[in-house]
């Protein structure tokens, strides 16, 4: 649920103390059950349109310190919450739970049976890839409890899959779906994303049509949430190539029809159950809730969030954890609490907000427990938009089909005012917003909202409230800043641990016209995207035209090529810069499963570079003549091949009449 | 594979060979005689001397050879390739290296069918350039399947990768439970402690059971005597590796024992342009083939045989 603003502040140093205080509140209240999100940020490949920190691949021994943070984390809260406390909703996500082995997921379930109490009827569910779908591993996580499932799909279309890097077949996913039934689970849901580059609404339906064919029971179109500086990888998707809002109204639209018309119940704003399903029929009764987590018909008042960037709400604070794993795991492995936000709600605006998640789950609201605030806004907004989103009854208010769509804008516009809203994006306004919040005291951070909103709405970038009021976007060039800043804290790779040390084969002998700075001492660095003329390459065909030459080679010192964080770096050490978005190959090299090692098998290893092989210019591998055939012996025919229609050989030979004997 | 081009029975004769047997050791008893037994005896026993002749005759099968018996059939192959070749060559017993066992592992996805490690190997083993016997098959597989019978085995188009094909390079598995070992009737051939199987040349017979037994079609015969132009003859040679072969003997791939015992990649994983064959020590916890084991998704050919090949399959 985009319940608010998902930015990575810097940490309040309150917020630990707001947590606690909180949680001790409720410790008071020992009858309140609460629901649990656990956030696992580990996947086997980072895909484009993530909003969390993935940073994949990840080493097993990497996993293992973050469960041993996630235990201590637990503990942490459990010292003001007390233990034994009943949950009635556990959801494992955050990035790909099946990506850890067996023996780790079940060391998470584990960690929070020691602390909680699982109740009976306790909705528990698990992300996960069908990219890695596993029989073995889906009855075990079934025997682990979990009753639902969430299989993550982007999209279905060869183009968009390309657009945001994670490949899978329709094939697959179908076998995935067939597994998880066969495996036990009461409920398979499918994770679907709308405004990702290269969606039309025909492709999206047809992709929705293709879902229905598995029967999912639940399908959820979440809207991708586009913050570049946030998750620096999101900036590969382009974000000139995302739809724009209206085009994401149009997909939206184009999955309420096609799954209303398979016959699927379409729940609060984004999700779709069959009929039959839990969620449908709490919403039928009127008893259907939201959370962090979801739409619940086991509504919990108070969500716990562990692990990086899980979200929580205690007792009407809504709380945010550190986004970055590794200032989380600094700060858990320091004995605090690891939370970056936590705000108290006032009372007036918890009542305007569980009115608006009323209205939306069960779509009407009494009219006495209608807060003003909310007709004023839904009123703004009806003379913006000029259609009807709510109908006011005598006695209660309905939400109309506008509305449905427009709930976020909703959202947004209530939280408006109370909510922090950080101006503008991009570094120096970051940096101005950062240097403001510190000139305000750390104190007061928090708690006073601080008005930065930027002037003009209409060049404003993606605001707090992105996922209410998708930006316009412009090309990505346009926005970059004039010149590279420098980085403050070069992060520097320092290998994968268990790889064999090694050396690589030197580059620099092979390039005809090193060093760069002979020619361009005497030129004037020109940043600008343009035809090169030789003996530089007429084109650049690698990363689908996001790249230009100084995203690797520095523009004030031609002879090192650079990290994204600024890094200089050598040369002979180029698969440094090619390992950054090549990560899963990357690794494979250090091991030795990817590229070339040059004379042994043993002893001192001496890899080839990325570069020895792949042009990097031109980096994929170009088809090429085979050499000769095998020969054929004087006076032989070469052996025939069946032909692949041909059938089998023995059913060949079934029909053919016996030998006669003699 | 098809019938041989040899001469059948009825045209060339038993008699004939035992005649000719008979008359040339008439003739090597005349001339050892004439010369004290010494001497060289031209013309006889194919140009060798009687001592190498009678050495060839008498030389045990290789395990039970004594380090002496050993060096001096190193000797007469030297010799022999500098009378008939006309080359220098250095043949050497290179014996395995303790606590090693070798394995290959072969990324489908990497391989592009450029068939360089063919001609890697055949240059490298001293391979008849027309005899038809390379130790490395690439078959050219339809996507989607994995019916080695359908595959396609002399493709030659006009560039490779075919759209919708995919390559499969075979050559021997070096099983760790050898079907062409149990079959041998004379243990001419048989499993090293480094998991290469090996076949020692002056003891086979040529019956050609192991080639019926493997189900890797991983053996091939010399029907006619290796013909190789003598300089592109591979003068580093093995014992139980690439020494030039007579005709009439079975042969197949030993992962190159003369460079991969000494340290060196296997000739086929050197010219590899794609890097698709891992090569390495299994019993090495953080060898690069290990690392594959562990983390790729691999597979063997034809597993259910129970053969256990030491050659494994991944994809990316």
């Amino acid at each position: 649920m985009p319940a608010w603003s998902t930015v990575d502040l810097p940490p309040s140093p309150t917020a630990g103390r707001r947590y606690a205080q909180a949680l001790e509140r409720v410790a008071e209240r020992a009858d309140e059950p609460v629901s649990i999100d656990v956030h696992l940020p580990f996947c086997a490949m980072l895909c484009l349109y993530c909003g969390y920190d993935v940073s994949a691949p990840q080493h097993e021994r990497e996993i293992d310190r973050y469960l041993d943070a996630l235990e201590r984390e637990m503990d942490l809260v459990c010292e003001h919450l007390g233990t034994n406390r009943d949950i009635v909703q556990l959801h494992l996500g955050g990035g790909t739970p099946n990506h850890l082995s067996d023996a780790q997921l079940a060391r998470v379930v584990s960690a929070v049976l020691r602390r909680f109490r699982l109740l009976g009827e306790c909705e528990t569910s698990i992300g996960y890839d069908p990219r890695l779908a596993d029989a073995v591993q889906l009855k075990r996580m079934r025997a682990l409890g979990f009753r639902e499932i969430a299989l993550g799909v982007a999209d279905l279309q060869p183009d968009v899959q390309r657009a945001v890097g994670r490949f899978q077949s329709s094939r697959a996913l179908h076998d995935a779906c067939a597994l998880a039934v066969k495996a036990g689970f009461d409920s398979v849901a499918i994770d679907i994303v709308y405004g990702l580059p290269g969606q039309t609404a025909d492709g999206f339906r047809a992709t929705l049509k293709e879902l229905v064919g598995m029967g999912p029971d639940r399908v959820r179109c979440r809207q991708y949430n586009h913050r570049p500086q946030a998750r620096r990888h999101q900036s590969a998707l382009g974000a000139w190539r995302l739809p724009s809002a209206a085009e994401c109204h149009a997909l939206l639209n184009a999955a309420v029809e096609t799954l209303t018309d398979a016959g699927y119940v379409w729940i609060g704003q984004d999700t779709f159950t069959l009929e039959t399903d839990e969620l449908a029929m709490a919403q039928a009764e009127g008893r259907l809730r939201c959370n962090t987590i979801g739409y619940t018909a086991t509504p919990a008042s108070h969500v716990l969030g562990f692990g990086s960037g899980a979200k929580g709400e205690v007792d009407g604070t809504v709380v945010r954890n550190q986004g970055k794993r590794a200032p989380w795991q600094q700060r858990v492995e320091g004995g605090r609490l690891p939370v970056a936000l936590a705000r108290r709600r006032s009372a007036e605006e918890r009542r305007t907000r569980d009115a608006l998640a009323e209205l939306l789950c069960n779509l009407e609201l009494p009219a006495a427990s209608t807060p003003a605030k909310l007709l004023q806004a839904c009123a703004k907004l009806e003379r913006q938009a000029g259609e009807a989103l709510v109908e006011r009854r005598a006695d209660k208010l309905l939400l109309t089909r506008p509305g449905r769509f427009a709930v976020d804008q909703l959202r947004a516009e209530l939280e408006s005012a109370a909510t922090l809203r950080v101006p503008r994006w991009g570094r120096h306004a970051r940096a101005g917003a950062f240097a403001a919040l510190l000139s305000i005291g750390s104190l007061a951070m928090a708690s006073v909202p601080v008005e930065a909103q930027a002037a003009d709405t209409a060049s404003a970038a993606t605001t707090a409230a992105a996922a209410a009021q998708p930006p316009s976007h412009r090309p990505l060039r346009e926005n970059a800043p004039q010149d590279t800043p420098e980085p403050t804290e070069p992060t520097v790779f320092s290998g994968y641990p268990g790889a064999a040390p090694f050396k690589t084969t030197s580059r620099k002998d092979k390039l005809t016209f090193f060093p760069c700075t002979a020619c361009h001492s005497h030129l004037t660095p020109d940043a600008t995207p343009r035809k090169l003329a030789a003996p530089h390459p007429a084109a650049l065909n690698h990363g689908k035209g996001r790249m230009w030459c100084v995203d690797c080679h520095t523009l004030k010192d031609r002879d090192v090529l650079h990290t994204v964080a600024g890094t200089k770096v050598d040369f002979d050490d180029s698969h440094l810069v090619c390992g950054q978005c090549h990560g899963n190959r990357h690794r494979d090299w250090h091991f030795g499963a990817h590229g070339k090692r040059a004379e042994n098998w043993n002893g001192e290893r001496t890899l080839y570079n990325c570069t020895h092989c792949h042009d990097p210019h031109d980096p994929t591998v170009k088809p090429r003549e085979p050499s000769k055939p095998p020969p054929v012996r004087a006076g032989l025919q070469p052996m025939q091949r069946t032909p692949h229609e041909a059938p089998p050989v023995w059913v060949r030979n079934a029909g053919a009449p016996a030998a006669a004997t003699p | 594979m098809s019938e041989p081009a040899a001469p059948t029975p009825s045209e060339s004769g038993i008699d004939h060979y035992r005649r000719r047997f008979l008359k040339r050791l008439g003739e090597v008893g005349a001339a050892g005689c004439a010369t004290g037994m010494a001497g060289p005896a031209q013309g006889a026993w194919g140009g060798s001397t009687f001592q190498d002749a009678l050495g060839s005759f008498f030389q045990q099968q290789y395990q039970r050879m004594t380090p002496e018996e050993i060096d001096a059939a190193l000797r007469r192959i030297e010799r022999r390739a500098k009378r008939e070749r006309g080359v220098e060559i250095t043949c050497e017993d290179t014996r395995p290296i303790p606590g090693v066992v070798f394995g290959y592992a072969l990324n489908i996805s990497k391989c592009k069918g450029y068939r360089d490690c063919v001609h890697a190997c055949v240059k490298e083993n001293n391979l008849g350039r027309d005899s038809q016997v390379q130790y490395i098959r690439v078959l050219e597989m339809e996507q989607g399947t994995a019916n080695l019978e359908r595959s396609e085995h002399y493709y030659d188009p006009a560039t490779v990768p075919v759209a919708g094909k995919y390559y499969l390079p075979v050559q021997c598995m070096q099983c760790d439970n050898p079907p062409c070992v149990k079959a041998c009737p004379v243990k001419a051939t048989w499993k090293e402690p480094d998991g290469i199987v090996v076949v020692d040349y002056n003891w086979c017979i040529g019956c050609r059971y192991c080639m019926t037994a493997c189900p890797y079609w991983a053996r091939h015969f010399n029907w006619t005597e290796p013909k190789i132009p003598p300089e592109e003859l591979n003068r580093n040679t093995n014992y139980l590796g690439n020494r030039p072969r007579p005709k009439g003997v079975v042969e197949k791939c030993h992962f190159c024992t003369q460079r991969t015992r000494k340290g060196r990649q296997p000739a086929c994983m050197e010219a590899c342009p794609t890097g698709a064959r891992i090569f390495g020590n299994l019993l090495d916890p953080d060898s690069e083939i290990r690392y594959v084991l562990a983390n790729k998704k691999v597979f063997r050919l034809k597993e259910e045989l129970g053969t256990e090949p030491k050659f494994w399959y991944f994809t990316d």
